[in-house]
């Protein structure tokens, strides 16, 4: 497997693994934390679910990007970073 | 007439133009066919982060959304921000796999894509068909909404604002190409942003601060302050459709997907994915929270989809209304230029240049031809505005998921599965748009589930059984990606 095949591979992994991460925080701050409950004149599951959970993915997002996802030449080994000539892709 | 409406308005219409002319103005880089589809592959991070979030962005989440959002109160808010992950998950699900598999293979549309990876005429001019059929659907109810819009706020009568709207549209699309649509997306959604956030803090501000505005709401109905909605509506596998058909689907959208192939470098993409989560994060909530606060200042409106032009001529001095009034048609426009080049990009590209030209057509011919194609969707599409057909409403309604049912599998598992090929890709088409189609036509709703469900549930199937009972790709295709 190429280099830059890999380093996708991982990178889409680690893409819906946090969608998926989203969705659980998503799920358990809406439907767990009781309806009736205020904070600060604010329902809290909505507090929760809507801003705090947003707001923490959003910087989990921001630290994946930083951390885990690699600068890579698009243009692949073959090409350089040149942009590809105009050859049909039949051949 | 309302002027001081119109005059904003008219003044931020005149500004697209302008962008679409200077842009084009620019000297041309490459061929005409990479510039004019996707404009040379040279967009930078930020720009790349407002497309994608204009796009997806239609009259839909600015319109409809707040309108339920009016309605079911905070639980459609909840709904709303099942948005949250969706740039990072195409980008990053897509990326750089797509873009550099697009490079090696010189791919301009998702279907040189689709032909590079499956080597089937036969995939492709059913994806072709099947894109030209679900965007010219949807672009002409995003024209009706913009219409309307115009319409409602200013008086100006449908036709007329139909018309000044579809020109200016059609005008910056036609002279500037790709390039001016992904521009005076960023434009437009930095505009969106802005228009939102001011009309939250509008809102806020008329209601009294948002404690006062969440009792005022419990007494209207204790429902719309809790996440399942009034009368329990927003039920378990209603919010489970919207994950696959708003989420997880996106992945799948084929104007989505083309931006994944107009990026300049990967650092534009990690920038792109940071940019655009974050705005598409605060879009969504601010248009939808506005939408369900709304309730409190406009109690009595019988048409809940006028929610965010009424609040904003109810909480804002005329002429800043005016002014991010242009936000919605910002949505609006930003997702009807994007999927007009690409349905032109699949006519002049896929159809014409692969299948129909016997011989290489010239470089001017091309160059009219594209310009042309353009020119006569437009056309088409207003033609259809003017007087909609019933039917269209209901292509509508079909075609985001229909895309979806679609195209998702042969994209994610064509990138990421070696073993599928062009029969497995064919199944997965035909199953998803026929189950989908059949399951929305009949009202059938297992389980409760959106038809998008059941149908990707089908069409991943197809994809994998019709796969794995017909031969492997070739060694070329799978050395394309990257396994030789």
């Amino acid at each position: 497997m190429t280099d830059i095949v890999s380093i996708a591979r991982r990178e889409a992994t680690l893409s819906v693994v946090l969608a998926v991460l989203y969705m659980l925080g998503w799920w358990l701050s809406a439907y767990l934390v009781p309806p009736g409950i205020m904070l600060a004149g604010w329902p809290l599951w909505f507090v929760l679910s809507c801003l705090f959970n947003p707001v923490l993915f959003v910087v989990l997002c921001v630290l994946m990007v930083r951390y885990s996802f690699k600068t890579v030449a698009l243009d692949g080994p073959e090409q350089g970073n040149k942009p590809a000539p105009e050859h049909s892709h039949e051949s | 007439m309302n002027l001081e409406l119109l005059i904003p308005l008219v003044i931020y219409l005149c500004a697209m133009l302008g962008l679409g002319f200077w842009l084009s103005r620019r000297p041309q880089q490459g061929s005409f066919v990479q510039d004019y589809f996707l404009g040379n592959r040279s967009m930078g991070g930020f720009v790349l982060a407002m497309t994608m979030v204009a796009t997806y962005a239609s009259a839909s989440s600015f319109i409809g959304g707040p309108g339920a959002a009016y309605r079911m109160g905070l639980g459609w808010v909840l709904l709303a921000m099942i948005q949250v992950p969706t740039v990072w998950l195409t980008l990053g699900v897509l990326g750089k796999q797509f873009a550099h598999i697009a490079r090696r293979v010189n791919a301009l549309t998702i279907n040189d894509m689709l032909y590079a990876r499956y080597r089937s005429p036969l995939v492709v001019i059913l994806a072709a068909l099947g894109l030209l059929a679900a965007f010219v659907a949807t672009m002409v109810v995003q024209f009706i909404g913009g219409a309307r819009l115009l319409e409602t706020v200013t008086g100006l009568p449908y036709q007329g604002g139909l018309v000044i709207f579809a020109t200016t549209v059609l005008l910056y699309t036609l002279i500037g190409g790709f390039r001016a649509v992904v521009i005076t997306d960023a434009v437009q959604g930095v505009l969106m942003l802005l228009g939102t956030l001011v009309l939250l803090a509008g809102v806020l501000h008329a209601g009294g601060g948002a404690g006062a505005m969440f009792s005022a709401l419990a007494e209207i109905d204790p429902g719309l302050v809790e996440p399942r909605g009034p009368d329990g509506f927003l039920g378990i596998s209603f919010m489970l459709s919207f994950w696959v058909l708003v989420c997880f689907g996106v992945i799948g959208l084929p104007h989505s997907a083309i931006r994944c192939l107009a990026y300049k470098d990967s650092g534009a993409m990690h920038k792109g994915i940071i940019i655009g989560t974050l705005v598409g994060a605060l879009l969504m909530f601010g248009m939808h929270f506005a939408g369900a606060l709304g309730r409190v200042l406009v109690p009595e409106l019988t048409v809940p989809d006028k929610v965010m032009p009424t609040l904003m001529l109810t909480v804002l001095p005329p002429i800043v209304a005016g002014l991010f009034l242009a936000g919605p048609m910002a949505a609006i426009m930003s997702t009807i230029d994007s999927q007009l080049i690409q349905a032109s990009a699949t006519l002049v590209k896929d159809l014409y240049l692969n299948y129909l030209s016997r011989t290489p057509p010239s470089p001017t011919a091309i160059k009219r031809a594209s310009r042309l194609v353009t020119l006569v969707l437009g056309l088409v599409v207003l033609w259809a505005a003017l007087s909609p057909p019933d039917m269209i409403i209901w292509l509508n309604l079909l075609a985001f998921g229909a895309l979806q049912a679609i195209f998702f599998w042969p994209l994610v598992l064509g990138l990421y599965w070696w073993r599928g090929n062009a029969s497995g890709a064919l199944a997965s088409m035909v199953t998803g748009a026929l189950s989908y189609g059949l399951l929305i036509q009949f009202g059938i709703k297992p389980l409760g589930l959106h038809a998008i469900v059941p149908s990707l549930t089908l069409s991943g199937l197809a994809y994998v059984f019709g796969s794995l009972l017909t031969a492997p790709p070739t060694a070329d295709v799978r050395a394309l990606f990257g396994r030789s």
